[in-house]
């Protein structure tokens, strides 16, 4: 697949040849796909094209059919004959060391309910990177602070709103220091008064150098604060362009039809 | 009592092996349930055995200069525990004739008679039975494990036997009119027709019933040790004054001794027994000692409770994780698990641990003995636990589902391994859900922990019944009992609220 983009340096993130399947029927079709550091890049498309399966391939929370995925270096591959149960042992092996480096925000609240704001944020540096607890601490007041929730550190999930328990889950991801922030319709299942808060936190994050890959219904956020839109259907990825291009003028079809329901 | 209770916790502390009784001491098996005048709680004193053969056996034991201790078992069970060495002498109303003929198959051996009695029908006073002949095409009352006695009624024509666990239940429904006649022996008869006038014996003497001591077939010295005792006993003249004394000395028991008939005059025994029940002069002390009893009880029902609880939620624990988490194949054996376990009563399951396992001793080598011949207790807490851990692993299953599957993914996609999510996310989210359910389980458990009572322990069910059956007291003294059960199941409940209400609160939104 042809796709618009150069890299000038080696990228973060290479997606090639990915195939997913579920009973039979294919949900990925043979992705391709190179993102670089500290881009931050949409992916829309309507449902059920494989947008959300597609981001929990990234960090392993789904075992390929066949191809690779490169992130900062740690490599998760597989061919098709290949399928065996040491294969898939190995595979989720990598994939847990994976997830070390990729932080996952997903679309359902899912902070921990029965521990505070801030036992959410320290709980993954201690029990994951053995860190100890006044360490875990000072890096997850430093988070919360971040996404502004620190005065509010010792609520528990059930005392805050949907865009602050986002916010929440955004700093309870980069409480591992991870390499790329993977969000799943972070702001479909809250209050539309409460979505700028958390897509503020990623535009901020954006600036900071994050690379980021959002599956999102906000158009507006993905035309604003993109570097590149990736128009996905069926399974594939039909179109990858800038931000600009693809709202104003884009090349298939489909996309277009798709972007005149939003317009 | 005490020494029963003390004596089941010396042999829990030290792990006696039972088999094996310690030189001085008779350990003899009886039911003092329903037990007046064999061997019953003292009206006047309910800590004191009394009865007449309570009287035989302490003669039996002086003679061969040995310490008495009595092992309190289920009726029906005890020859089985007699045959797991739960104790070495069963004296206590058993029948030679309906023995003699399974004596080898039971592996069981029978003493020389020591007392000799007669099946008596008892009927309503306002009746116009005059023999129990008359009783054809009536409902006869009689006891489980009564053989003689249900033969006797298959022999009247037309006549329908009702099989009842005691005779206060028999005798009630004789009043009501339920059935038309109870078909007892005649101490048990003759003592109830004494303090109950609303009913009357008929004259006639039905079957001969030869009482006698049962040993294992494997100690042919006690047996001897015993038949030399009542041999003795006899001759000098102390089983004859011990049955004047409770006024059943009978021409049947006198002829089988060569001895004459005696009078009525002597039955001391029998006077203050009937004295002190209508006299009512004793109740104060009665129930104030009847409290103690049932305090001391309830620490039994309470420490065995307690402790199969525990290990119950343990095993019920590891069974829910491995039949939520495990492989498959292991999954399948969980659930197998939970099936057989849940679908096979607990009774059943306390009989094939205390009376069943002791059968295996046999084909194992020595050193596994004190594995399957296990200590009462033991085997109480063990069976319970067994039994509810199924019902644990249940509960623990539904709290393990009743998490949001978000709430794993959350965790594996913040590096948690599979475990980690469950040590530190899924579980003790779980905690609030089981609560109630398991506070539940631990109330029933503590109830259907009467059941131990079938395997020789005292605990509060099985002391009420000793109790209420020497005074045909089952109404003010089960109120008692009643009240014991709930204040030891309140602190739990309670205790439950306030955790379950704190973890709450947290979870809910203000």
């Amino acid at each position: 697949m042809s796709m618009g983009i150069t890299h000038s340096v080696a990228p973060l993130i290479q997606v090639r040849n990915l195939v997913k399947n579920y009973h039979q029927e294919q949900i990925l079709k043979s992705i391709d796909v190179s993102i670089d550091e500290g881009d931050l890049v949409s992916i829309i498309g309507p449902s059920g094209c494989g947008k959300s399966t597609f981001l929990r391939c990234l960090n392993g929370m789904e075992i390929l059919d066949s191809g690779f995925i490169q992130i900062d270096g740690i490599t998760l591959a597989r061919s098709p004959k290949a399928k065996t149960d040491k294969s898939d042992a190995q595979f989720s092996n990598t994939a847990h060391a994976l997830r070390q480096h990729v932080g996952m925000v997903f679309q359902a609240l899912n902070l921990f309910p029965h521990k505070t704001l801030l036992q959410n944020v320290m709980l993954a540096p201690m029990v994951v990177q053995h860190k100890s607890y006044d360490e875990a601490e000072t890096i997850a007041l430093n988070f919360l602070d971040k996404v502004g929730l620190k005065s509010i550190a010792h609520r528990y999930p059930m005392q805050l709103s949907g865009g602050q328990q986002q916010r929440g889950a955004i700093a309870r991801a980069l409480a591992l220091s991870p390499k790329v922030m993977l969000y799943d319709e972070p702001t479909s299942a809250i209050d539309p008064t409460r979505v700028d808060e958390v897509l503020d936190v990623m535009r901020t994050l954006d600036q900071e150098g994050m690379t980021q890959i959002i599956v999102t219904h906000e158009m507006r956020f993905a035309k604003d604060a993109s570097d590149y839109i990736i128009y996905m259907e069926q399974g594939q990825f039909i179109e990858i362009s800038d931000e600009d291009e693809i709202f104003i003028n884009p090349k298939d079809e489909r996309t277009r039809q798709f972007l005149k329901k939003f317009m | 009592m005490k020494r029963i209770i003390q004596g089941i916790f010396i042999a829990l502390l030290l792990n006696l092996q039972i088999l094996h009784a310690e030189r001085g001491v008779l350990r003899w098996g009886g039911d003092a349930e329903s037990g007046v005048p064999q061997i019953f709680y003292d009206v006047k004193d309910s800590s004191k055995l009394t009865g007449f053969e309570y009287e035989i056996v302490k003669a039996i034991a002086d003679y061969l200069q040995r310490d008495l201790e009595f092992i309190q078992n289920d009726y029906e069970m005890l020859i089985p525990g007699l045959q797991r060495g739960q104790y070495d002498v069963v004296i206590n109303g058993m029948q030679r004739n309906s023995w003699v003929n399974k004596a080898q198959k039971a592996h069981i051996a029978l003493s020389e008679p020591y007392f000799i009695t007669t099946l008596t029908a008892t009927v309503r006073t306002s009746s116009r039975f005059l023999r129990f002949s008359d009783c054809a095409y009536c409902k006869i009352g009689i006891l489980k494990a009564t053989e003689h006695s249900s033969k006797a009624v298959k022999l009247l024509p037309g006549a329908q036997a009702v099989v009842y666990d005691d005779e206060a239940k028999a005798y009630d429904d004789l009043k009501h009119g339920r059935i038309d006649c109870v078909l007892l022996e005649y101490p048990e008869s003759f003592y109830y027709s004494l303090i109950d006038q609303s009913v009357r014996l008929l004259e006639d003497k039905i079957a001969q019933c030869p009482y006698c001591a049962v040993i294992r077939d494997n100690d042919p010295e006690l047996l001897k040790q015993i038949n030399e005792a009542i041999q003795v006993l006899k001759d000098r003249g102390t089983l004859q004054a011990i049955y004047e004394r409770w006024g059943l000395w009978n021409a049947e028991t006198a002829a089988y001794f060569k001895t004459a008939h005696a009078s009525f005059d002597k039955a001391t025994a029998l006077k203050s027994y009937t004295g002190s029940l209508q006299s009512g002069e004793n109740d104060d002390h009665f129930y104030l000692h009847a409290l103690s009893l049932f305090a001391q009880a309830a620490l039994i029902t309470l420490g065995i409770s307690f402790t199969a609880m525990l290990l119950a939620l343990l095993l019920g624990f590891g069974i829910a994780m491995m039949r939520t988490y495990a492989a498959t194949p292991l999954q399948k054996l969980a659930a197998v698990y939970i099936e057989i376990v849940r679908g096979i009563p607990l009774l059943v399951q306390l009989f094939i641990i205390f009376y069943g396992l002791p059968n295996l001793a046999p084909y194992l080598p020595k050193s596994f003995e004190p594995f399957v011949i296990l200590n009462p207790i033991i085997a109480a807490i063990i069976g319970l636990a067994i039994n509810y851990s199924a019902y644990a692993a249940e509960i623990f299953r539904s709290g393990f589902l009743s998490i949001p599957v978000g709430q794993m993914e959350a965790a594996r996609a913040l590096g948690m391994t599979h475990n980690q999510a469950l040590r530190y996310v899924v579980f003790p989210q779980t905690i609030r859900t089981v609560l109630p359910p398991i506070t539940n389980d631990f109330i029933m458990l503590m109830q259907d922990s009467s059941l131990v009572s079938m395997i020789t322990i005292i605990e509060l069910t099985r002391t009420y019944q000793l109790l209420a059956a020497s005074r045909f007291d089952y109404l003010w003294l089960g109120i008692l009992v009643g009240i014991f059960y709930l204040l030891l199941g309140l602190p739990f409940t309670r205790l439950s609220r306030f955790f379950e209400k704190k973890l709450t609160r947290r979870v809910q939104r203000y």
